[in-house]
C-alpha cells in the first residue's frame, strides 16, 4: 500500500526503462502566515520519480498525512473543508525540468521544474525554481514556492479570513536515490 | 491691455481629484460577461475574443462574428493579404471570411494555439503550447518542426516575425526559425547570448527592435542585428509586453499592468476596480492607446495626455535629468524622473509666474511682484534678485537661457544675467538702439539663429541681435505678441492677442494665419516633424506648414475645458511637453500621436431591404440598398464625420454623421458607393473605401427582349395578313358565286322559253278572258318583282320563298294546267326558317325542265318538311331529250347551303322519285358575319 503512489506514478510516466528512473522521497511543509494566526504543518509522505533521460518528474503527497497543526480542529478543517481530502486525496506535481540535471557535479545548482501542480483537484501550470544539492552524502532537491488559494478554488470562510493567508508558502525537501 | 493680462495671470482654477492615467471603461458586447483576448488589426480596429464570438470594437459599438460556444480564442493574426486568423485554446485554427469563421481541418491540433506569424515568403507559421511549431507551405501543406529538426521545446509562448526571421519564445531562449526550399533552420538565443533568462514568456516586434519579457521578472530587447540590449528588471514575471503611446507596457503573471517612461522605472496602472483587478490581456492601437481586458471589464488607457498633478500650474520647467519642476500659486514642486508623486520645495513670493532650470541645476523662479529667486535644490538655499538689486521690474513673466546667459522678461523690460566664470553675473538692463523703455515682455525666445526674440505688448515681436533691437513688424502695428517659436526651417512663428498666428520666413516674408478655432491661445511649440503646435483653450492645434493644413486635438485630452496658462510649456529630455493648466500639469506625449488624424474607414457588405447580402449585383426589383460604414477614431468617436457619394446617382459628395445611408429606389445601372471618414472637416482621399454594385435591367428593357418582341410582332402580322388575304379570297369567291347565281337566276327568269310560253299563255288569255289575263299579268309582274327584290339577299324566310314559288307555279299553270301538280306540306313551325332565295323555285324549275309533263304523265311535285329537313320530290319521268343543262342549278344550291349549315344537301333518284333534301336553316341571316 505504501508504494502504491510510486507504482501509479511509474505507470503515469509510461516509461519502461527503469534504470533511467530515480526514486525520490522527502518532506513537504506549508505555512500560512495570516495576520492573526500562523499555521504550519508538514508531511513525510512526499514520493516521486525523476526520469533522467526525458528530464521529466512526478511527485505526489497524500494530503491527509499532514501533521503539526495548532490543534486537532484545525487539522480537521484542513482535511474536510479546505482541501477536501476525501474527494481529492493527494496533491501532485508532474512535468519536466527546463534545465539539465547535473546529478554528478557536486555543488548547488538552480534548476527549474515546469509542470502541472494539482491541489484540491485544480491543475495549474507552474514553473518552480529548485535547488539541487549534490554532495558525497547524496542528492537533495530543495524548493520553496507559494500557492495562491484562489488559483486552486480553495475558499476560506469570511469568519476565519484573518486566520488563513491568501498565499500559502510551501517548502519541499526531497532526497533523490540515483 | 494691462488689466486683461493681470486678470489672465491671476486666474485660479478649481482643484480636481488626483488621477494619473486616464482609464476609460469600455462596455462589453451585449451578452458577454467577460472578454478573454484582445487583438488589433492593420486598420487599427480592436477585436475582443469572447466566449461565443469575435467582436470588433468600432468606437460606438461592436460588430460580432460568432463561433461555437465553448471555444476560447488564444491567438489572432492578420496576414499580409489582410486575412484574419484565429487560434483557439482547444487547438482549432480558423480564418475569417466575410464575417464568418472558417475552421481548418489541418493541422489537427489539440493544444493551445499561442501565436501566428508570416515570413517573407508569405508562409504562415503557427505556434502551440505543447506541440511545437508548424509552417504552412504555399501549397497548403503544414510542416511540423520536431525534435529531429532541433526544436527541443514543445511549449511555445509566442511567435513574431522579426527582421526576416520567425522568432519564438520558449523555455530554452528565443528561437530563430526559417523554412525555405524544404530546409528548416533553427538558431537559438539564450542566457549565453546575453539574455537575462531562458524562459522568454513575452515577445513583440516593435519595428526596429524586438521586445522580450522573461519569466524571471525582467525585460530586454533585441535590435536589428539580434543583439540584446540592456535588460531591465520587471516587477514580476512578464506574460505580455508591447509598446503603446511611446511607452513600454508589461502584463505580469499576476495580472498587473506596469509601464515605463524612461526604461528605468516601472509605474503600476491602478484600475477603477482596485487591487483585486486581474488583467488577462493587453493590446495597443495606432492612436497610442493601451487596451486592457481585465476580470472586471474592458479598459482603454490613453497615455498620450496625462495629468501629473491636479493643482493649477502657472509655470513649468524641465531638468536635464528628466525631472520636472512646476509651480502652483506660490508653491514650487519637483517631480523626479520616473515618478508620479511631486515633492514640494517651499513657497516663493506671492505667486510664481515663470521657472527656469539653468545648466548648473539651479532654479530661477520669476514671481509676481517679488522679483526673481535663484534656488539651489541641493541645499535648498534661495538668493533673491529684486528691483533693489538691479532687476528691471519685480514681475518676472518669462525666463530663458541663451548661450550668453539668462534673460528675464518682466512687466518693465528685460534683465540679462551674463554667464561669467561658470556662474552668472548680476543683472544688466537691456537697452540700446531701437529699444523702448518700460515694455511688457511676455515671452523670451533664444532661437537657434543666435538671436533672441521677445514677445512684447505693443511692439509685437522684437528681435535682439547683439546690442541692436529690431521690430519684426515694419511699420510697427502695435500688436501684443504672446509668444514665439522658431521652427527647423528658420521660420519664426508668433501668437498675438488677436488670436492670429504670425509667420516670418528666414527671407523676411511675413504674414498672418488665422487659427482654426476662436479659442484663446496661450503657447507655441514645434515638434521633430516640423509641425507647429498651438496650445489653446480646450486643446491643441497642429499646423503642417508645408500643406497649410490644421489638425485639432480636442476630446482626446479628456476634457473640453482645458485652460492652459500663458507660456507654461516645457519640453523634457524625452521630447514630451509639460503644460501648466488651471486643471493641473498636463503631460503631452505628442511624439506618439498619429502622424495624421485620419479615422480608418470601414465599409460593410451592402444591405438589401435592410438585410446584409454577400453579393454585388442585384435584380431590377432589388433596388433598396443600404450602405453601412464606420470610421475608427477611438479617441473621439463621436467627432467622426463621413463624406459619402453614390457615384452615378448622387450629383455630389455629402457630409454626414450617420453611419449608414439608404437608397430606396435605385434605377437599373452600375453604381460605386464611396465613403471617407474624417475629423474636423478633413477628408483625405487615402481614407476612401468604395464598393461597386450593379442593379440589373428589367427584362422589358433588355435588347434581347425587344428583338423577341419585334420578331413575334412580325410573325403575328404575317399570320394576320395571310388569314386576311385568305378571307378576302373566300369572300371574293362567294361574291362571284352570288353574282353568278343572280345572273343564272335572272337568266333563268328571262329564259326565252319561259317568257315565250308565258306570253303565249297571256295572249291566249287576253282573247278568252280579259279579266284572267290581267290577273295572269299581275302574277307575272309579282314574280319578277320578287325576283328582283330577293336577288341581293342571302337568305329569305321559307314563307316568302313559298309565296314566290306559288307565284311561279301559277305562271306555269297557264301552260301545263292540270298536268303539273304541286303539293305543299310545310309544318307551320318551319315557316320562320330560312332558305337561300329562289332555291325552291330553282328546284321546281329543274323538275319542270327535265321531266315529261303531259296529260297521261302528269308531274307531281311535293314540297314538305320532315323533322329537320325541307324536301322537294317529284316523280321521275325524264324527257328523252333533255333541255341543255347549264350545269349550274343544283350544284349552286349545294354551294350556297355549305355557307350556312353543316348538314349537306342530298339529292338523288330511286327510279320512281327524284328527291332533293335540304337542311333547315334556323339562324336568321343577320347573325352571320359578313365573312
Amino acid at each position: 500500500m505504501r508504494y502504491l503512489p510510486g507504482v501509479l506514478l511509474l505507470a503515469a510516466l509510461g516509461v519502461h526503462a527503469q534504470d533511467r528512473l530515480i526514486r525520490a522521497e522527502g518532506k513537504a511543509s506549508f505555512a500560512s502566515d495570516a495576520p492573526l494566526e500562523l499555521i504550519q504543518a508538514s508531511s513525510n509522505e512526499l514520493r516521486g520519480v525523476v526520469n533522467t533521460e526525458e528530464n521529466t518528474f512526478a511527485f505526489t503527497i497524500p494530503t491527509s498525512t499532514f501533521q503539526g497543526f495548532n490543534n486537532g480542529l484545525q487539522r480537521e478543517h484542513f482535511n474536510e473543508n479546505y482541501l477536501e481530502s476525501k474527494t481529492y486525496p493527494s496533491a501532485t506535481f508532474k512535468g519536466r525540468f527546463i534545465d539539465p540535471l547535473p546529478l554528478n557535479e557536486p555543488g548547488r545548482h538552480i534548476v527549474r521544474a515546469k509542470g502541472l501542480l494539482n491541489i484540491h483537484g485544480v491543475e495549474r501550470e507552474r514553473i518552480i525554481k529548485c535547488t539541487l544539492v549534490v554532495d558525497k552524502s547524496g542528492v537533495l532537491l530543495l524548493s520553496d514556492f507559494t500557492v495562491l488559494l484562489v488559483d486552486h478554488n480553495i475558499t476560506i470562510p469570511r469568519v476565519v479570513y484573518h486566520k488563513i493567508a491568501e498565499e500559502i508558502r510551501i517548502t519541499v525537501n526531497l532526497r533523490l536515490h540515483p | 491691455m494691462n488689466n486683461r493680462l493681470l486678470l489672465f495671470l491671476c486666474f485660479l482654477a478649481f482643484r480636481l481629484a488626483a488621477q494619473d492615467l486616464r482609464i476609460n471603461e469600455i462596455p462589453l458586447p451585449p451578452g458577454q460577461q467577460e472578454g478573454g483576448f484582445l487583438f488589433t488589426d492593420r486598420s487599427g480596429f480592436v477585436w475582443l475574443g469572447g466566449n461565443n464570438g469575435l467582436y470588433r470594437y468600432q468606437g460606438t459599438g461592436y460588430h460580432a462574428m460568432f463561433f461555437p460556444t465553448g471555444k476560447k480564442i488564444s491567438a489572432m493574426f492578420q496576414d499580409n493579404q489582410g486575412a484574419i486568423w484565429a487560434g483557439f485554446e482547444q487547438g482549432d485554427l480558423a480564418c475569417l471570411r466575410s464575417d464568418s469563421l472558417l475552421f481548418l481541418s489541418e493541422p489537427n491540433l489539440n493544444v493551445r494555439i499561442t501565436g501566428f506569424a508570416e515570413d517573407t515568403l508569405g508562409q504562415l507559421w503557427v505556434s502551440t503550447y505543447g506541440q511545437g511549431i508548424f509552417v504552412r507551405t504555399p501549397n497548403g501543406i503544414w510542416v511540423p518542426f520536431t525534435k529531429a529538426d532541433g526544436l527541443n521545446a514543445r511549449d511555445i509562448y509566442w511567435l513574431q516575425s522579426f527582421n526576416g526571421l520567425i522568432t519564438a519564445g520558449t523555455d530554452q531562449g528565443v528561437l530563430l526559425l526559417r523554412y525555405r526550399g524544404g530546409k528548416k533552420n533553427i538558431a537559438r538565443l539564450d542566457r549565453s547570448a546575453g539574455l537575462p533568462d531562458d524562459i522568454v514568456t513575452a515577445g513583440k516586434n516593435c519595428g526596429n527592435h524586438l521586445l522580450l519579457g522573461f519569466y524571471e521578472s525582467s525585460t530586454a530587447s533585441l535590435n536589428g542585428d539580434l543583439l540584446p540590449g540592456p535588460s531591465l528588471s520587471a516587477p514580476g514575471g512578464v506574460s505580455r509586453i508591447l509598446e503603446a503611446g511611446g511607452l513600454t507596457w508589461i502584463l505580469t503573471n499576476r495580472g498587473d499592468v506596469f509601464y515605463t517612461e524612461d526604461r528605468r522605472h516601472w509605474l503600476q496602472v491602478n484600475f477603477p476596480a482596485g487591487r483585486g483587478e486581474k488583467v488577462r490581456h493587453i493590446a495597443s492601437d495606432p492612436e497610442g492607446h493601451l487596451w486592457v481586458d481585465a476580470m472586471n471589464g474592458l479598459y482603454r488607457i490613453d497615455p498620450l495626455f496625462q495629468f501629473r498633478s491636479r493643482l493649477p500650474v502657472q509655470a513649468v520647467t524641465c531638468g536635464g535629468d528628466g525631472s520636472v519642476w512646476f509651480a502652483s500659486d506660490n508653491r514650487l514642486f519637483h517631480l523626479p524622473a520616473g515618478t508620479t508623486e511631486a515633492r514640494e520645495h517651499g513657497t516663493f513670493g506671492n505667486q510664481i509666474l515663470s521657472l527656469h532650470r539653468d545648466q548648473l541645476g539651479r532654479l530661477w523662479i520669476g514671481t509676481f511682484g517679488s522679483g526673481l529667486c535663484r534656488y539651489n535644490p541641493e541645499n535648498m538655499s534661495s538668493f533673491w534678485v529684486r528691483e533693489a538689486e538691479g532687476l528691471v521690474n519685480n514681475n518676472v513673466l518669462s525666463i530663458a537661457e541663451s548661450s550668453q546667459g539668462i534673460w528675464a522678461g518682466t512687466l518693465g523690460g528685460v534683465s540679462f544675467f551674463a554667464r561669467l566664470n561658470g556662474d552668472y553675473a548680476p543683472p544688466e538692463t537691456v537697452g540700446g538702439p531701437g529699444w523702448k523703455e518700460g515694455l511688457y515682455i511676455y515671452h523670451i525666445n533664444p532661437a537657434a539663429d543666435g538671436k533672441v526674440y521677445l514677445a512684447t505688448d505693443g511692439q509685437g515681436v522684437l528681435c535682439r541681435d547683439g546690442q541692436r533691437t529690431v521690430s519684426l513688424q515694419d511699420p510697427p502695428n502695435g500688436e501684443a505678441a504672446i509668444t514665439s517659436v522658431m521652427d527647423r526651417e528658420g521660420t519664426l512663428w508668433w501668437l498675438n492677442t488677436l488670436g492670429q498666428l504670425g509667420r516670418r520666413k528666414s527671407n523676411g516674408e511675413a504674414d498672418y494665419l488665422t487659427l482654426p478655432g476662436s479659442r484663446q491661445p496661450s503657447a507655441l511649440a514645434t515638434d521633430r516633424n516640423g509641425m507647429i503646435w498651438v496650445v489653446r483653450e480646450g486643446g491643441l492645434d497642429r499646423l503642417d506648414p508645408s500643406a497649410s493644413s490644421w489638425h485639432s486635438v480636442n476630446g482626446a485630452i479628456g476634457t473640453d475645458r482645458l485652460r492652459p496658462e500663458l507660456n507654461a510649456l516645457a519640453t523634457d529630455t524625452s521630447g514630451n511637453w509639460w503644460i501648466g493648466c488651471s486643471e493641473g500639469l498636463l503631460l503631452v506625449r505628442h511624439g506618439a500621436l498619429p502622424g495624421h488624424f485620419r479615422p480608418a474607414t470601414l465599409l460593410f457588405d451592402p444591405e438589401l431591404f435592410f438585410r446584409p447580402v454577400k453579393r454585388l449585383s442585384f435584380g431590377p426589383d432589388e433596388n433598396h440598398l443600404t450602405f453601412r460604414y464606420v470610421g475608427r477614431w477611438y479617441s473621439d468617436p463621436y467627432r467622426v464625420r463621413y463624406k459619402i457619394m453614390l457615384e452615378s446617382y448622387d450629383m455630389e459628395w455629402s457630409v454626414t454623421q450617420d453611419e449608414e445611408v439608404t437608397y430606396p429606389r435605385l434605377p437599373p445601372g452600375t453604381y460605386t458607393f464611396r465613403v471617407i471618414a474624417g475629423l474636423n472637416g478633413e477628408f483625405h482621399p487615402d481614407n476612401e473605401q468604395h464598393i461597386t454594385v450593379t442593379i440589373g435591367r428589367p427584362y422589358y428593357a433588355t435588347w434581347w427582349f425587344w428583338l423577341l418582341m419585334a420578331l413575334s410582332a412580325a410573325g403575328l402580322i404575317t399570320l394576320y395578313i395571310r388569314v386576311r388575304v385568305n378571307n378576302i379570297h373566300q369572300r371574293q369567291e362567294r361574291e362571284k358565286e352570288k353574282v353568278r347565281a343572280q345572273y343564272e337566276a335572272l337568266r333563268s327568269q328571262v329564259n326565252p322559253h319561259f317568257l315565250f310560253n308565258s306570253f303565249n299563255t297571256l295572249m291566249g288569255l287576253i282573247e278568252q278572258d280579259a279579266k284572267q289575263a290581267r290577273s295572269y299579268l299581275e302574277k307575272m309582274s309579282d314574280f319578277f318583282r320578287s325576283m328582283l327584290q330577293y336577288r341581293q339577299t342571302e337568305l329569305i324566310r321559307l314563307e316568302e320563298e313559298l309565296g314566290l314559288v306559288k307565284s311561279y307555279l301559277a305562271l306555269q299553270a297557264g301552260r301545263y294546267g292540270e298536268n303539273l301538280r304541286a303539293e305543299f306540306r310545310v309544318a307551320p313551325e318551319f315557316m320562320d326558317s330560312y332558305v337561300p332565295p329562289l332555291t325552291l323555285q330553282l328546284l321546281l324549275e329543274n323538275a319542270i325542265k327535265h321531266n315529261i309533263i303531259s296529260r297521261s304523265k302528269p308531274l307531281y311535285i311535293e314540297v314538305f318538311t320532315t323533322n329537320d329537313r325541307l324536301v322537294v320530290r317529284n316523280n321521275l319521268q325524264p324527257k328523252p331529250k333533255s333541255e341543255p343543262s347549264t350545269g349550274y342549278g343544283l350544284s349552286s344550291i349545294v354551294q350556297k347551303y355549305t355557307y350556312h349549315v353543316k348538314d349537306p344537301v342530298t339529292a338523288g333518284e330511286d327510279g320512281q322519285f327524284f328527291t332533293v333534301s335540304l337542311p333547315i336553316i334556323h339562324t336568321p341571316p343577320h347573325e352571320y358575319s359578313a365573312d
